[in-house]
């Protein structure tokens, strides 16, 4: 084969990779990331500092040396918390689970039999290296339940390597017997919140809390919760070092 | 009052500001990936994973005349680091099912053997030859996209080219 029919056989073979255009789904989404990514504070106040003006212009070296002077203030500063230590809040329901903050560690007590032999509690520090999935059934419908055990446990067929999935119940609103034997089937845990961990604020509808590989919560999904296939997607995400 | 509508204001622009830049780009980001990733689920995830790290830095970009190159950096990169994370762990690859092809140009057995070659290329040789047949860029403006020397990307041009014509090679050898 001559180099200019291997090269046009090679660009007509990419171009049969071209997806076509731009699906409208993702056109919306990007369109609304500005009105639903917060820019973080710091990133924010670091970029107004050092950052461009309205023009574009790039900032001044006065600019620099003062986001400098406040870099080293805030490192001091983080250093004297770490120095000091300190005690994060007792949680009270899934909602103080905060994107970006450690998953504290809060121990899921047994339900009738439901952990592995032996164990009486689970924690996400339980878990170290591995994707942690909790959902939390709240007291959605056993119909719900059942709709949202059948996307984890279809999503936990493609997931990364070393995901756990943690089906969370309260004891006010337990899940259906043949949903949590669906659960145990597909090798998934079922654990009890703490005692008076749903009594106030009340737990609600059903969510999902993902935390990365290092501990961290990244994403927290309430009511609508993803499909398997986004969900197989977020823990992609969530895997990336 | 009038300083918080001011600050609401602003970030009204910016976000809108954004959004223009981002629509020009997101049929070509989107196209790219599908071709580097090989699946359009894996390309509207990278190419949606790109918009929001570019929202997240976009305070950072000092002229908004070089968003292209800018943004079209983060979705390789993104990209990239896909395609090690997939080779680190076992997953079906969904084709593009519907790809538009073209039989009088290119036999089915041509692609699977295409599509195998290009699987078995490395994440950054697979980076520079979509790049360079796919978007027909110039070796420079992939040096400058991938951030490595433009010798660099000459080398992984030609050693995928290779590989991609053994492909092809072997077989119309193998078959006579």
């Amino acid at each position: 084969m001559t180099d200019a029919a291997f090269d046009r056989r090679l660009r007509d073979w990419l171009d049969g990779r071209d997806p076509g255009p731009v699906p409208a789904s993702l056109r919306e989404s990007a369109a609304s990331v500005p009105l639903q990514t917060p820019v973080p504070a710091v990133s924010r106040v670091w970029q107004a500092i050092v950052g461009p003006g309205a023009a574009g212009r790039p900032g001044s070296p006065a600019r620099l040396v003062l986001a400098l002077v406040l870099l080293g203030l805030l490192v001091a500063a983080v250093a004297t918390l770490v120095t000091v230590g300190s005690t994060p809040a007792p949680l009270t329901g899934w909602r103080d689970y905060v994107v970006g903050q450690p998953a504290p560690d809060l121990d899921f007590g047994s339900v009738a039999g439901t952990l592995p032999r032996g164990d009486s509690t689970i924690s996400v520090d339980d878990l170290p290296g591995a994707l942690v999935v909790l959902y939390f059934p709240g007291e959605a419908t056993a119909e719900r339940t059942a709709a949202d055990a059948r996307a984890l446990i279809q999503a936990s067929g493609h997931a990364p390597n070393a995901t756990a999935f943690v089906v969370i119940a309260a004891e006010s609103a337990p899940i259906a017997p043949d949903t949590v034997s669906l659960i145990h089937d597909a090798g998934m845990l079922t654990a009890a919140t703490p005692a008076g961990w749903d009594a106030d604020p009340p737990i609600g509808g059903p969510a999902l809390v993902i935390t990365g590989r290092g501990g961290v919560v990244e994403y927290v999904f309430a009511s609508e919760l993803p499909d398997a296939d986004q969900l197989v997607g977020d823990l992609d995400r969530a895997s990336l070092p | 009052m009038t300083e918080q509508i001011e600050r609401a204001t602003a970030a009204d622009e910016r976000g809108a500001a954004f959004d223009g830049l981002v629509a020009a780009e997101l049929d070509g980001a989107y196209r790219l990936a599908g071709v580097i990733l090989g699946d359009r689920w894996q390309a509207e995830d990278a190419t949606h994973d790109a918009v929001v790290q570019a929202w997240l830095r976009f305070g950072s970009l000092r002229e908004q005349d070089r968003f292209g190159a800018w943004f079209g950096r983060i979705l390789v990169n993104i990209c990239r680091d896909r395609l090690r994370e997939k080779a680190r762990r076992p997953i079906a690859v969904r084709a593009v099912a519907d790809a538009p092809t073209d039989d009088r140009t290119t036999a089915v057995d041509d692609r699977l053997l295409l599509d195998d070659a290009f699987a078995a290329l490395s994440p950054d040789h697979r980076v520079a030859l979509a790049l360079r047949y796919y978007a027909d860029l110039p070796v420079e403006a992939i040096a400058e996209l991938v951030g490595v020397p433009a010798g660099t990307v000459k080398s992984r041009i030609h050693v995928a080219v290779e590989r991609m014509r053994d492909a092809l090679g072997a077989d119309e050898g193998g078959s006579r």
